[in-house]
């Protein structure tokens, strides 16, 4: 996949995976993991720049007698959510056009018999 | 692997990022160990979930996908160039050694140089004694044969006063001066030989103790 493409898919995914509660790495990881794979590395990348982007803001709190990090949506990351998905039902219908075109050109080439 | 070994090789992979970057780096990789061991995983275990140190070394170096490198990383070339399991000691210490040993040449010159200086004097007062000897070996026989010479007229003039004794004496003298004369000079071709084979010997010797020396260095 292209890597702007997948760079933007997995930040929407972060995102979301922060939409309903504050979450934190490893439950973002586990939570994103029946859908998509994100290395421990990847996701810090993903954090630090939603985190520049103020789509997300970082809070300390203890848990279990240490410091864990909670990651918490902002507007700005609950806006990018939504124009992700207006974004994906317009590359739906251009993803429908381009298959239907295939198709009726896959017809127009099957060579009629005698 | 042990979760503090795991972060120790960490930061030391990331040498040359900035010290906060890395700190946050290390705590990200820390709660994220802590994270699964809270989960039930050991520790082996959790560590080993996260990936090697190797790979995470290099998608934190390359950020796929990602943001630029965190900084134009101002990378020591060993660290940058070197195969990763090349330890960085073996070269630390050649290169502070060769320092060392510069400095000692340095600070030792007060006693290497003036050993050195008596060396080569010794060896020129050897070389010098033994031209001493041979040439006052070759002095002997000349004033050896001069003699002979001298003591033909004093023969003669005493055998003219009619001293026919001691012109005798005076015979003897001569044929003794001229025997040991005759004695030395065919000695001496031997001898001056023996000093120049000598001398190439020593110079010899003290040449190859030079080259060996340098060999060694």
């Amino acid at each position: 996949m292209d890597i702007q493409l997948k760079r933007g898919l997995l930040e929407v995914c972060v995102l979301a995976a922060i939409a309903d509660e504050d979450s934190y790495g490893y439950k973002i990881i586990k939570d994103m993991k029946p859908y998509i794979e994100l290395s421990e590395s990847t996701l810090y990348t993903i954090l630090k720049r939603l985190e520049t982007a103020d789509m997300l803001s970082v809070r300390t709190a203890e848990h279990e007698g240490r410091l864990r990090k909670y990651y918490h949506i902002t507007p700005a990351g609950r806006k990018r959510i939504e124009e992700f998905k207006s974004d994906w039902a317009e590359m739906l219908s251009i993803y429908r056009f381009v298959t239907k075109e295939d198709e009726s050109h896959v017809e127009n080439n099957i060579p009629c018999g005698p | 692997m042990l979760k503090i070994t795991f972060l120790a090789d960490l930061k030391e992979r990331l040498y040359g990022m900035p010290q906060e970057e890395i700190e946050e780096r290390l705590s990200f990789y820390n709660e994220m160990i802590n994270d699964r061991m809270e989960e039930g995983l050991s520790e082996e275990d959790a560590v080993a979930a996260i990936g090697s140190v190797d790979e995470i070394a290099a998608q934190i170096m390359s950020t796929i996908p990602g943001e630029p490198l965190p900084e134009p990383v101002p990378m020591p070339d060993y660290a940058a160039f070197q195969p990763l399991d090349y330890p960085v000691e073996d070269v630390k210490p050649e290169k502070s050694l060769n320092g060392l040993k510069t400095a000692f040449l340095l600070l030792g010159f007060p006693i290497w140089g003036s050993l050195l200086i008596a060396a080569f004097a010794i060896v020129f007062a050897l070389i010098v004694s033994l031209f001493a000897v041979v040439i006052s070996f070759w002095a002997v026989a000349i004033s050896l044969a001069a003699s002979t010479i001298a003591c033909i007229p004093c023969a003669v003039g005493s055998f003219i006063i009619g001293r026919v004794p001691l012109g005798i004496a005076w015979i003897g003298c001569g044929m003794v001066c001229a025997g040991l004369a005759i004695l030395l000079f065919l000695c001496g071709g031997a001898v001056t030989r023996g000093l120049i084979t000598a001398i190439r010997k020593m110079a010899g010797g003290f040449f190859k103790l030079f080259r060996r020396k340098e060999r060694r260095s």
